[in-house]
């Protein structure tokens, strides 16, 4: 079983999120910001991380760059979720290690397109 | 809708296109009429259905049959075989051309998305070959509303996001009010005009590659042959034919014309036999 971990600062992302992958039987696990996900991942790393840009304590982009120092913090396949629709920090995402992009809103089938363009299904 | 009001409508496409309306969801037909009988200052489906049956129904046949035929797709779909086109054929194909432009023909294009698909992979193949590529893209719907709106180049916050990878989009789209719209070299690239695939015969053109995906498999058996037909005389003399995934498989009417590409599923080749025929 492939495992996620969704930093997001909102509980009902996170729900939708987390709905979806179990659906497609993936091990979901939860961080508010990026600080408990920078930690998560110290623990034990996922194979997906589904990453909000904007959260408390430590931003995502932060999160991201911090995150593909780590040992092992290449593997993940890390898509970031976000309002920003900008296309100059779309690209900041990708050049900072995302793997895929995704604005809000989104649905279902936006989200699984995206984890299988990223290679995650 | 009524059983009743679900087959006038049903024949009306089958009359008009060959296709088989799918009335299994009434409900999906029941939407795209709704919009229809806004759009035609009727009160209710059920009102533009009985109008159909006046001396109104000539006026109003095409803008229902539009609505009820049209596809739903997304950008870069069935990957595989669009990566063949990409990394295979479009190089082969600027081999075989020189300085000629590679034609491609899009039936069906719906909303834009096969097409747009197309032209940024040709962008992309170019890039690869160091620019030694140059495609015309000739896209094609039975919907003139439909063709209106792929020409703008401008799709939702929702189309943008399925198929496109966010480097696709970013390279290729900008944001505009009311979505993303393609860029303006993307736009240049493809030229559109109705056709209708079972009244319309081939005109002289002879196109490199045919895309045509979701027809076949909605096309009512009798007519299904001139559109394959139809389809290989449109076809150049070694061009190839996209089909969508496991549309041809198995598929009796194609033999006569049209050949499967051996390990490239989904892609075909005029069958050399239907070439003498047609001489």
């Amino acid at each position: 079983m492939k495992s996620c971990l969704i930093a997001d600062d909102s509980p009902v992302v996170r729900l939708m999120v987390r709905r979806l992958l179990e659906a497609v039987e993936y091990h979901v696990r939860e961080a508010p910001d990026g600080a408990q996900a920078l930690a998560a991942c110290q623990k034990d790393m996922p194979d997906v991380i589904v990453l909000d840009w904007r959260m408390p304590v430590m931003n995502g982009l932060e999160f991201l760059v911090r995150l593909r120092r780590l040992a092992g913090g290449i593997g993940p396949c890390v898509i970031v979720c976000s309002v920003e629709s900008d296309p100059e920090m779309i690209g900041q995402a990708l050049a900072s290690g995302a793997n895929e992009y995704v604005m809000k809103p989104f649905d279902r089938e936006i989200l699984a397109g995206k984890l299988s363009l990223a290679g995650a299904t | 809708m009524k059983p009743g009001e679900l087959a006038l409508v049903a024949r009306l496409c089958l009359m008009r296109t060959g296709r088989r309306l799918d009335t299994s969801v009434p409900e999906r037909a029941a939407a795209r009429l709704g919009i229809v009988a806004r759009r035609e200052g009727y009160g209710s489906v059920d009102d533009l259905v009985l109008a159909l049956r006046t001396s109104e129904a000539e006026r109003l046949a095409w803008p229902v049959v539009e609505a009820l035929t049209a596809f739903e797709r997304g950008f870069m779909e069935d990957p595989q075989v669009l990566q063949h086109v990409a990394r295979r054929i479009l190089p082969h194909l600027a081999g075989v051309k020189g300085d000629d432009p590679v034609r491609i023909w899009c039936a069906a294009a719906g909303s834009g998305q096969d097409p747009y698909s197309l032209a940024i992979l040709a962008q992309e193949a170019a890039a690869r070959m160091g620019g030694d590529l140059q495609v015309e893209i000739y896209a094609s719907d039975l919907s003139v509303k439909g063709i209106e709106r792929a020409r703008t180049g401008i799709f939702s916050h929702f189309e943008i996001q399925k198929g496109l990878s966010a480097r696709q989009m970013i390279d290729h789209f900008q944001p505009v009010e009311g979505g993303w719209q393609a860029s303006s070299s993307l736009r240049d690239m493809i030229r559109w005009r109705r056709v209708n695939l079972f009244s319309d015969t081939p005109g002289s053109m002879r196109f490199d590659l045919v895309v045509c995906r979701g027809i076949l498999p909605q096309t009512a058996a009798h007519v299904r042959p001139t559109a394959v037909v139809n389809l290989a005389l449109s076809l150049a003399e070694d061009g190839f034919l996209v089909l969508g995934r496991g549309e041809g498989e198995g598929e009796a009417d194609l033999a006569p014309a049209l050949l499967a590409l051996p390990g490239l599923a989904g892609i075909y080749t005029r069958n050399p036999a239907f070439r003498t025929l047609e001489l």
